[in-house]
């Protein structure tokens, strides 16, 4: 009998995580097959960082299962092996250069590819010859970049990548690197507050919330069938099981939105809204309706 | 693991940098200030002193930082959590790194120490040897155990109780032990060394506390671990505890910190022909041991006093004269607490019936004495002296040191004068005033000299020194005065601890710049020049299958004791005569031979029990019959037809005091020249 995760490269099954008196996961469970890009999203404080961390053996699980790559997290680094990583806030060693810092991953990381490490800091223009202690949080964001993707790791776990570049060079980031990453098979578990930025490159979009994956969505779907309703308050309300969400009142103006065209018609059809208009919405409202739907 | 070792020698290579540099700088300062003062030796060695004790300390607080991740910022450590090594490998890196900088230092130390010189260097290496394992094992593993069991603050004071009271506990005891007979045991600079000590010692648990809150927490499982860490944390606990709970074994912990002025002596009294020699305890006992075995007790033992963490210093013997005539002059300084001690000038007759001539307390040590017909002069360690007995109970008058006085009194002890500022020594022989002078030094224009005639010599030969004002720079010289009046004078050396010398107790000049020896017979003729063993003797070690070579000449020197040199371990003369020589090999062979043509007259094996363990004096002092042999714990008096009797064997209780033996049962002597 084959496992149900087998051929995913990265799997989570009832992971949970306290700090302190503090349940932070409650019972993560999802996986992320080959080749894909999933975003992960929640509000503040939900665990996302928790349970990359997890993933890189940075921190155990109280209880649960975690594969990644097809091992285990044990405590022994070698996962850090498999999988590369963009901290939301890198530190590197304030003594080194930039060359140093790569340097010593060349001697610690059995698969490190000196060339794609040269040519990924050359696409960014990071100065290798920069002191870390010199350097902005620009340019260590892209120094983080560059030792993540450069060992040959089959899965790339970013928190908060873009955090500290700036639009330019974000724009590079995502479109051009992510995107030659997926071409060489390679996956990705993103945590982004951003979520406009990765509307074009995700696969997959779990959302976070209460401890536990509450959704996963099509990313596609949720770039072409979300919709917006606004209109003046009506006497109706929302119907139950309805995937929409209030998003604004103002008066007697009213805003919802609706995860999916059939979700977007029962909101018109319930009187909740009168005079009701429905646009396509973009993914960045997208992302909030989620996080919304979830929230409360 | 070569690229994490890499990382953490350059993660603390600055700390460790700074107070390597500091050390190297110490030196050059402290000879720059040792000018401007009394005792420029004292400056070098209380800095050498002060780096072994600071040394402990500071390998402690460096192993703390390196070793238990103290001095990983969250930068750092967040810089290397995302590196594919488990932290046991950061953590053994860590260690690793850590023991290099702790050697490198702690060589450093050393070498500075014995570079510096320093009598106490071997009592202070074998505490540090002692204690520091004991101790460096406990602090590294309280980090290691902080830094990757325990994941919190809390849990980490928690866990930090029971090591810090059994090291509060043992320093107290420690201290105790040093301070139990003192008078002012809360003086100031008493307090500020406990403070300190306690300080050093808690800095590497405030350190580790914050490094396991740093390195531990990506790894909780706290209830797992904890268990696992205490098991780590009670062994070396209970080393500790086991080593310093005990009050003897306390003081012995705190013995890097001490600088014993003697603890068990072999007085020989140049002169004194009674064939006796004189023995001092370290409780300042004293008694006379005849070649017959007799044994004469003196002066009585009393307990210890500490003056301070720098000095223990129990009553001591400073001085013994021997009066013309049969009989004894003792100096003897009775710690009775407090800053000032007392003096007390004790008078032997030849029967060993004792007198008080005078009895006078002070501040200042009163190390030495000159005696001739009724008139005595006392130095002080204040350049002082004092040329009448005081009556007991009144202050000598000290006067500072007068080169004309000294001189003078010199002369009239019919033994030599040598003038302050001037190259000219004058001495007695034939009923005669003779006078030469000696070469130009660089360093004769300095204030301190010393002339000492070679014991039972005819003519005299004496040995001088001519220093500047310090005991870094100084001349000997060999002078051998001939019946014609007319002096042979040799240079012995340009550099103190290759200062070649007639030892009064052997007779025998080392020239270390032509590998050779002669010996001075006591007529004060010099032998033919050996540069090796007869080889009828040569053959001999060879047959007893004796392994070391005999080659002159191998100066040990003990640093800025400028008397000290020795010939070769293996080799010591006993006696030489009509040019004969007696010698010991190996410490067991009794060899005679002529120097003339090497023949090998007699041998004997003698039945010496060699000690075991531990460092061992081994001295030879020529008397009447033979000789006594203080080796280890025993003395044995040996007579040149080779026969052998132990005089007394105290191994395992101090030599008089009959005081079990605080310090695990070694023995460590220094020799009271």
């Amino acid at each position: 009998m084959r496992n149900a995760n087998e051929g995913m490269l990265i799997s989570f099954e009832g992971v949970k995580r306290a700090f302190g008196k503090k349940q932070v996961l409650r019972g993560v469970t999802g996986s992320v097959s080959r080749g894909r890009v999933v975003g992960l999203i929640g509000r503040n404080g939900e665990g996302k960082t928790t349970l990359l961390k997890i993933a890189l053996d940075l921190l155990a699980a109280d209880e649960g299962r975690v594969s990644v790559c097809g091992r285990a997290p044990d405590g022994s680094g070698e996962i850090r092996q498999l999988a590369g990583y963009v901290p939301e806030r890198p530190a590197f060693h304030g003594f080194m250069t930039f060359a140093e810092e790569l340097k010593l991953r060349s001697g610690l990381f059995k698969n490190w590819d000196a060339a794609a490490a040269a040519e990924c800091a050359s696409r960014l223009g990071v100065d290798l010859n920069m002191r870390v202690a010199d350097a902005n949080k620009g340019a260590l964001a892209k120094l983080a970049w560059v030792c993540a993707t450069s060992h040959r790791a089959e899965l790339l776990l970013l928190d908060e990548p873009t955090s500290g570049l700036d639009a330019l060079v974000r724009e590079q980031v995502l479109g051009e690197l992510i995107g030659r990453l997926q071409d060489e098979g390679k996956s990705v578990l993103i945590a982004n507050h951003h979520a406009e930025e990765m509307g074009a490159i995700l696969d997959e979009v779990w959302v976070l919330a209460g401890g536990a994956i509450a959704g996963v969505y099509d990313a596609e779907h949720l770039r072409r069938g979300t919709r917006m309703v606004k209109g003046r308050r009506g006497k109706g309300s929302l119907p139950s099981g309805v995937k929409a969400v209030h998003v604004m009142e103002d008066g007697a103006l009213a805003v919802c939105a609706a995860l999916d065209e059939e979700s977007a018609r029962l909101v018109v059809e319930s009187g909740a809204l009168e005079n009701a208009e429905v646009t396509p919405m973009d993914f960045s409202g997208a992302m909030k309706l989620l996080l919304r739907m979830h929230g409360e | 693991m070569r690229h994490l070792v890499n990382l953490e020698f350059r993660r603390n290579f600055s700390v460790w940098l700074a107070v390597v540099a500091v050390f190297c700088l110490s030196f050059p300062a402290a000879a720059l200030f040792s000018r401007y003062s009394h005792s420029g030796a004292g400056v070098l060695h209380a800095t050498a002193v002060f780096w072994v004790v600071a040394g402990v300390l500071v390998a402690q607080a460096c192993f703390g930082l390196t070793a238990g991740a103290g001095a990983r910022a969250e930068e750092n450590t967040a810089a290397e959590d995302i590196l594919p090594v488990s932290p046991w490998k950061r953590s053994f890196s860590g260690l690793l790194v850590s023991l290099a900088y702790g050697m490198t230092f702690a060589a450093l130390v050393f070498s500075g120490y014995r570079l510096a010189g320093g009598h106490a260097s071997a009592e202070i290496a074998s505490s540090w040897t002692r204690v520091m394992p004991v101790l460096s094992a406990y602090i590294v593993v309280l980090a290691y155990s902080c830094a990757y069991f325990f994941g919190s603050v809390p849990l980490g004071l928690l866990a930090m109780i029971p090591p810090i009271i059994i090291t509060a506990a043992g320093m107290a005891a420690g201290t105790a032990a040093l301070f139990m007979w003192q008078a002012d045991p809360f003086s100031l600079s008493a307090s500020l060394w406990c403070f300190a000590l306690v300080s050093a010692a808690g800095f590497p648990y405030l350190l580790s506390i914050r490094a396991g809150n740093i390195v531990l927490s990506p790894r909780g499982a706290l209830l797992r671990n904890t268990f696992a860490g205490l098991l780590l944390l009670a062994g070396p606990a209970v080393l500790l505890a086991l080593s310093l709970l005990r009050v003897h074994a306390g003081a012995n912990a705190f013995r890097p910190f001490i600088r014993y002025s003697h603890e068990l002596g072999i007085s020989e009294v140049p002169g004194a022909g009674s064939g006796y020699v004189f023995m001092t305890s370290i409780r300042g006992a004293l008694a006379a041991v005849g070649e017959n075995g007799e044994i004469r007790r003196l002066l009585e033992p009393a307990p210890w006093s500490v003056r301070s963490f720098s000095a223990v210093l129990g009553n001591a013997v400073e001085d013994l004269v021997a009066l013309p005539g049969g009989g004894l002059l003792v100096l003897q300084t009775v710690y009775s607490g407090g800053r000032e001690q007392e003096h007390r000038i004790w008078k032997f007759d030849s029967g060993w019936r004792r007198e008080l001539l005078s009895s006078f307390r002070g501040r200042i040590p009163v190390r030495a004495f000159l005696y001739r017909d009724g008139e005595i002069l006392l130095f002080n360690h204040s350049r002082e002296l004092v040329a009448e007995i005081p009556a007991p109970g009144s202050e000598p008058q000290w006067k500072k040191f007068d080169s004309g006085m000294m001189a003078d009194f010199l002369w009239k002890a019919g033994e030599i004068a040598l003038h302050e500022g001037r190259r000219n020594l004058s001495y007695f022989f034939g009923g005669k005033k003779r006078s030469l002078t000696l070469p130009s030094a660089p360093c004769f224009q300095g204030k301190r000299k010393y002339a000492e005639r070679i014991a039972g010599s005819n003519p005299p030969v004496f040995r001088v020194r001519l220093s500047g004002d310090n005991n870094v720079c100084g001349r000997f010289y060999n002078v051998m005065a001939n019946e014609g009046g007319k002096a042979e004078i040799r240079p012995a050396a340009d550099h103190m601890l290759s200062a070649a010398t007639a030892s009064p107790s052997y007779g025998e000049m080392v020239n270390w710049r032509t590998d050779s020896i002669e010996f001075i017979g006591s007529d004060g003729k010099l032998s033919p020049r050996l540069e090796t063993l007869p080889p009828q003797v040569i053959a001999l070690t060879e047959k007893m299958s004796i392994r070391r070579t005999f080659r002159f000449p191998l100066i040990k020197s003990g640093g800025l004791e400028y008397n000290t040199v020795y010939s070769a371990d293996n080799f010591v003369l006993m006696k030489y005569s009509d040019g004969v020589a007696e010698a010991l090999l190996n410490r067991v062979f009794l060899v005679s031979f002529r120097v003339s043509d090497g023949a090998l007259l007699k041998w004997a094996r003698l039945p010496l029990v060699h000690p075991s363990g531990g460092r061992f004096v081994f001295i030879v002092i020529p008397g009447r019959a033979g000789a006594f042999i203080h080796w280890g714990p025993r003395l044995y008096f040996v007579t040149w037809e080779g026969g052998v009797r132990q005089v007394d064997d105290w191994s395992g209780w101090y030599f008089m005091d009959k005081i079990r033996n605080p310090f695990r049962g070694t023995y460590e002597y220094s020799h009271k020249a």
